[in-house]
């Protein structure tokens, strides 16, 4: 790839293969340390490179690359997965760190794009695998559950940060802590690591620290353990309410989306009575209550993960749930990691991933699935329905409106219309007879960086067929934005942009991620649209100019 | 009963689809979707259906991977047109991944069906299996690329004989009939026989589009499409029964040989294409099968089972194409020497061929003026052919580029090893293989359209496929060594993708006889650089074309035995290795383009970046190969040749020709950097001149400029056609 890039035409392709290839580098290495026989992740690579080599630079390429490469890294675990035969308890460093590498190269794409200092080697190499060492550490003792610690903590932010590395850590230290016949020395050493994130950052550390010491008097033989666990996370979340206000949550998709994670087996925990799942419980509750956001909850649900019931526990359906959860906790941290890596660069990969499984306008679908699952597991048929679930919730997927062909109306060259100050109107007759429920625009505007956010860039017009019409803004920051704002001179001019559609790499002259927006509005269905039209803003200054992809009308 | 069951559900669940599915008519991959239920519910009931006839189970986990894999890609296609940036090619592709997976997976899950000594008669499984993955393939492949080449001429006479009763095409062409099958225009070719009144007919014979009647009568162009399929799935089930007759005691092996004939191109891709050649081959290997089986016990001459099985094929094989006399003939041979020399049935079945020949020779000279129908004795007398336009031919059918079996699925590589191991062994099959092919080789080579005209690739080497399908079987039993698996891996993982690409872009296997492919096109293209010289061509012949057999005749079957008496543990990654060294090699590519002193150029080559002009004569010209193609080159315009320097002093011949359509004058500059190197002026028009210049010297870093001065060319069109330049280093 990096071949094919560098013989090819200087530019922007050129940065992009070079990037793709650093990107591949790291998750093919990853897959191939992975994989058991590294026959198959070789064949992968030849179809990466096909692909590489064949498709146009340019969003389609990347997404078509990463995409594969998500993919290779997934069958690259499962096939080690398959084999140590299933026992988590063989999750030694030398599965986990490569896994986890891989995944960092795929969650944390855009790392890649930054100079290669000690800052970023540390972010790409030395996070991942700590949290990895980690996650090796609790599956010693909690064998599959401590894996879905590590997928849930990998998917939450997306990918491994500090926070995220010091919650595994701390849950790890805890559990060594507990352990009475380790040395009084590694004991200590236990503590310190245990309260170390309090360093990082006071608040997240703090809920991180108080689950390790929670785990940590879980663990600890003695009839006072289950009492002290359940008392701290009690302590923490009463100090939660008293001293700090209530933060809340982004949207009820960002709620959901954190529940998709775990919560099901979290509720499975709670009904029996688990003391960690209640401590777990409580302090994510103190977490939401005085932190918010996604980061400070890693620890609590990783916490959470470590007391889904086991396999051959006094419930029978017991594994069946672990394996759903599993099966549940890989499958959105695929899905997150192709959101979260080039050309998507989902800031929220999580949120937009379970959005994307229709789960935020349909919750009901995997708790549906669980309590049919949970009510039939008692026989084998059931349990193979179990198994089957994460598929059958894909099949459900059929039930979004959203798939299905818009009716794209921009017609310029290549697809593309460009409003300027000489040409600052574009309109489009429809079709007779078509109702659209939904307006998207996909767009950029260049020169538009000291444009202050909230700006109206462009008015939209839409005529309906029985007379009526609906006027739209197009406001600059929140439906569109400057393509360059990821350029560092621009991004220290403060070009504000809402959060990208699709991302690029542009080389100007160093590489840099270009971006373009897609804003959306609802529009009453009672009658079918009849043309639209667009008007770039009159007061805009003469050099900004509105780039659209699409204008799309979706039933 | 469940698989009825289940195929009667999949085919409901497909009729819901093509109702009700909210992706447009003219998408390219509804299609694939709206079957994707019935092939689902179909691979499903084959599965089942295995199973009851004692097959292994494909694992349950894989089954469930491919189904999740199979539902994300279908939600994945009724999202792409929201998603916008991911193209239907891509989506073709993954579909064509997990297909061929799980032919993989079929394939080796039916292995015990085989037993341990091949069956007299395969299941009919073996049959159902291909089949089922030429069903798959029809929809998004055929959507793709309509028929062409000789296609639509077939498909046009089976509608005249299933509609009016008869193979004259006048009326068909006066009231567009092609339209039923092609959305292209439809115009005789030229050189189409005419009847005593005018009348038009078709080059082709009739026994295929009589056999695609009642196909075409039922579903139109797809029932035509479907009656190919299925003959095509009985190529590869014939050729299963036939490894019986030499490799009865390598079930696994025949097995291997069968899925790579079956699943891998050129016979994939012919697969549901109205060609002659698949039937054709049906029909060599239907005979050959015959000659070859066991005498019946009790019996002293032929039985009535082998009078039919040898004598219906000699006899339809010229029926279906004059051509394939020769391949007809050399049948009656190996029936005289491998099913007991008897000489009736030998010389009746002479006769009968000499008297089908005789009668169709007699037919078209006194309907068509021609006994060859549109050919000349010319063509027919090899014997005036100079031998290096028999041996660029055979080598082209192998190893060119854009026509060449190697080239379009390298996996056939290991022909080579093979016939290195028959020829050592001494066994029947290579006395079968010479005598079968090398006349048809003979009489194919030397014709100017050797590589089959406008079709996909190995066009006239489709009969041959089988036999060499058939010699890998005795090389695979020995493939588990170091060599052998890299080899596997590498030509493998090469076939894969390069399978892959024929079925999303089916275009791309249509190859202009310019000594170009579309890939490599691409290729050069991007790297600004000659990467086609690399490779062989036998329409544009170089180097290339010579080296490559030369190197891998040898060193193919040296590489097969690598390792061979090595332990286990030394070729446990060779798989691995052979792909990564043929990523090393893929890496390798532009290097190698960009570093070897260019020795010529073709001017039309998309590695010369042109600021004007047009490629002259322009593609679509019939029989466009007789014509020298270049560049046409207008006053002002120019071409900037990215060269790579061999010395530093250059001395260039450029072959052109002057086309002069009005009153001017015109030159040729030769320049770098601005910088005039040499100038030349033709001394008239109309003819082919070369245009000496240099020497002179060459400065490394700047592309060498051929600049026409002159007046710019107003209609008519007119100005220097440059076909190709030689490049002398010192």
């Amino acid at each position: 790839m990096a071949s094919h890039a560098a013989f090819g035409p200087p530019g922007d392709g050129r940065a992009e293969g070079l990037f793709l290839a650093r990107v591949a580098a790291g998750a093919l290495g990853a897959a191939a340390a992975l994989a058991p026989e590294p026959r198959a992740i070789a064949g992968a690579a030849a179809l990466i490179v096909t692909a590489a080599w064949i498709l146009p630079p340019g969003p389609a390429r990347a997404a078509v690359v990463t995409g594969l490469l998500v993919a290779t890294l997934a069958l690259a675990a499962f096939l080690r997965w398959r084999g140590i035969g299933g026992d988590a308890k063989e999750l030694g460093p030398e599965t986990t760190v490569p896994f986890f590498l891989g995944a960092q190269f795929l969650l944390r794409s855009p790392l890649i794009l930054s100079p290669m200092d000690a800052r970023t080697l540390v972010a790409l190499f030395a996070l991942p695998a700590a949290g990895a060492i980690a996650t090796s550490l609790l599956a010693r003792r909690f064998g599959v559950r401590a894996l879905i610690a590590g997928l849930v903590a990998a998917s939450l932010e997306p990918g491994f940060n500090v926070a995220v590395v010091l919650a595994l850590v701390a849950l790890a230290a805890g559990m060594w802590l507990a352990e009475a016949s380790h040395p009084l020395w590694q004991r200590g050493v236990a503590l310190a690591v245990l309260v170390a994130p309090l360093a990082w950052d006071w608040r997240s550390g703090l809920i991180a620290a108080l689950c390790g010491a929670a785990l940590s008097a879980h663990e600890t033989r003695g009839r006072l353990g289950p009492s002290v666990s359940i008392g701290l996370g009690v302590t923490g979340l009463a100090a939660a309410l008293a001293m700090a206000p209530p933060q809340t949550f982004a949207s009820m998709s960002a709620l959901l989306t954190l529940g998709a994670a775990i919560v099901p087996s979290l509720v499975v925990a709670l009904i029996g009575l688990r003391p960690l799942a209640i401590a777990a419980a409580l302090l994510a509750g103190a977490a939401a209550h005085a932190i918010g956001g996604s980061v400070a909850l890693v620890a609590p649900l990783a916490l959470a993960s470590l007391v889904i019931p086991r396999e051959g526990s006094r419930i029978d359906w017991a594994g069946v749930v672990a394996r759903w959860q599993l099966a549940w906790s890989s499958a959105l941290l695929v899905l997150t990691a192709a959101l979260a890596t080039y050309p998507w660069l989902r800031h929220d990969a999580l949120a937009q991933a379970v959005a994307e499984l229709g789960l935020v306008h349909h919750p009901e679908i995997p708790l549906l699935f669980l309590v049919a699952a949970l009510a039939l597991s008692r026989s084998r048929a059931a349990s193979r329905i179990v198994a089957w679930s994460p598929l059958l919730l894909a099949a459900s997927v059929f039930l979004i409106p959203n798939l299905g062909a818009p009716r794209d109306l921009t017609t310029g060259e290549g697809g593309i219309v460009l409003l300027d100050a000489a040409h600052p109107q574009w309109a489009a007759e429809v079709e007779p007879g078509a109702t659209a429920a939904t307006l998207r625009l996909e767009s950029t505007l260049l020169n538009a960086a000291t444009l202050p956010a909230g700006s109206v860039v462009a008015a939209i017009q839409v005529e309906f067929a029985d007379g009526s019409h609906r006027d739209l803004s197009v406001r600059s920051g929140e439906h569109t934005g400057e393509w360059a704002a990821e350029r560092p001179d621009l991004k220290a001019l403060g070009a504000t942009a809402p959060p990208a559609w699709v991302s690029w790499i542009a080389s100007d002259p160093a590489p840099f991620f270009g971006q373009s927006y897609r804003a959306q509005w609802s529009l009453p269905t009672s009658a079918p649209v009849r043309a639209l039209e667009l008007v770039r803003d009159a007061s805009l200054p003469a050099a900004v100019d509105l780039q659209i992809y699409a204008v799309e009308l979706r039933p | 009963m469940t698989a009825i069951a289940l195929l009667l559900a999949g085919a409901l669940a497909s009729w819901f689809c093509s109702l009700h599915l909210p992706l447009p008519p003219a998408d390219p991959l509804r299609d694939t979707l709206v079957m994707l239920p019935f092939l689902a519910a179909s691979f499903s009931a084959l599965h089942s259906w295995g199973l009851s006839l004692g097959a292994r189970a494909i694992p349950r986990r894989l089954r469930v991977a491919e189904t999740a894999a199979l539902l994300g890609l279908a939600l994945l296609t009724l999202a792409r047109p929201g998603l916008e940036v991911l193209a239907p090619e891509v989506l073709a592709g993954a579909f064509a991944l997990l297909l061929l997976h799980r032919l993989a997976r079929q394939t080796l899950a039916l292995r015990p069906l085989l037993g341990s000594t091949l069956p007299a008669r395969p299941s009919p499984i073996f049959l159902a299996l291909p089949f089922l993955a030429y069903l798959a393939i029809l929809p998004y492949s055929a959507g793709q690329h309509p028929p062409d080449g000789d296609e639509p001429y077939y498909l046009l006479i089976t509608h005249s004989l299933a509609y009016d009763g008869d193979a004259e095409l006048t009326n068909n062409y006066r009231d567009g009939s092609w339209k039923a099958f092609s959305p292209r225009a439809l115009e005789p070719q030229p050189g189409d026989p005419h009847g005593p009144s005018g009348e038009i007919y078709s080059r082709h014979n009739e026994l295929l589009p009589m056999f695609l009647v009642p196909f075409y009568r039922v579903a139109g162009k797809t029932g035509a499409q479907l009656a190919m399929a299925l003959l095509t799935a009985a190529v590869a089930w014939l050729l299963l029964r036939l490894a019986r007759r030499w490799y009865a005691n390598l079930p696994g092996e025949a097995l291997f040989a069968y899925a790579l004939v079956a699943f891998s191109p050129p016979l994939l891709l012919y697969s549901y294409q109205i060609w002659v050649e698949v039937p054709a081959t049906l029909l060599g290997l239907f005979a050959l099968d015959r000659v070859l089986a066991p005498q019946e016990p009790g019996s002293t001459g032929w039985s009535t089972k082998r009078w039919l099985g040898v004598g219906l094929p000699v006899i339809l094989l010229p029926l279906l194409k004059i051509r394939f006399v020769i391949l007809a003939a050399p049948l009656l041979v190996l029936a005289w020497l491998f099913a007991g020399r008897p000489r009736r049935p030998v010389l009746v079945l002479t006769g009968v061929l000499v008297l089908v020949a005789g009668g169709m020779m007699l037919y078209n000279a006194t309907h068509f003026g021609n006994p060859l129908k549109i050919h000349t004795w010319d063509e027919v007398e090899f014997y005036h052919q100079n031998p290096a336009r028999h041996l660029l031919g055979f080598l082209g059918l192998f190893w060119d580029a854009g026509f060449g079996l190697f080239a379009c699925a390298p996996i056939w590589l290991l022909v080579l090893p093979a016939l290195v191991l028959l020829a050592r062994e001494r066994h029947p099959l290579v006395l079968a293989l010479a005598i079968t092919t090398l006349p048809y080789l003979i009489l194919v080579a030397p014709r100017s359209e050797w590589y089959g005209g406008w079709s996909p690739p190995f066009r006239y080497g489709l009969v041959l496929l089988p036999f060499l399908g058939l010699s890998l079987v005795p090389l695979l039993a020995a493939r588990r060594h170091f060599g052998a698996r890299a080899l596997l891996g590498a030509l493998g993982a090469l076939t894969l993708v390069l399978t892959l690409l024929w079925l999303v872009v089916p275009g791309w296997t249509y190859n202009f006889a310019d000594g170009r492919t579309y890939l490599l096109d691409a290729m050069s293209a991007h790297f600004h650089a000659d990467v086609a010289r690399i490779f062989p061509s036998g329409v544009r012949p170089r180097l290339a074309m010579w080296l490559w057999p030369l190197l891998t005749l040898p060193l193919v079957p040296w590489f097969w035995s690598l390792g061979r008496h090595r332990r286990a543990r030394f070729a446990r990654g060779g798989a691995t290795l052979g792909i990564a060294g043929l990523l090393a090699l893929v890496c390798a590519l532009p290097a190698i383009a960009q570093h070897f002193a260019s020795r010529s150029i073709e001017f039309e080559d998309p590695w010369v970046i042109k600021s004007g002009g047009h490629l002259e004569p322009e593609r679509w010209r019939v029989d466009r190969t007789l014509f020298r193609g270049g560049w046409m080159l207008r006053g002002g315009e120019s071409l900037r040749v990215p060269v790579v320097p061999g010395g530093t002093r250059l001395e260039v011949d450029v072959d052109l020709e002057w086309v002069r359509n009005q009153p001017s004058s015109i030159a040729l500059e030769a320049r770098q950097n601005g910088r005039l190197l040499a100038t030349w002026t033709p001394p008239r028009a109309g003819t082919w001149e070369t245009a000496a210049l240099g020497p002179f010297a060459f400065e490394a870093g700047h592309d060498l400029e051929f600049l026409a001065v002159g007046a710019a060319a107003e209609q008519p069109l007119g100005g220097l056609l440059l076909d190709r330049a030689r490049l002398h280093w010192r």
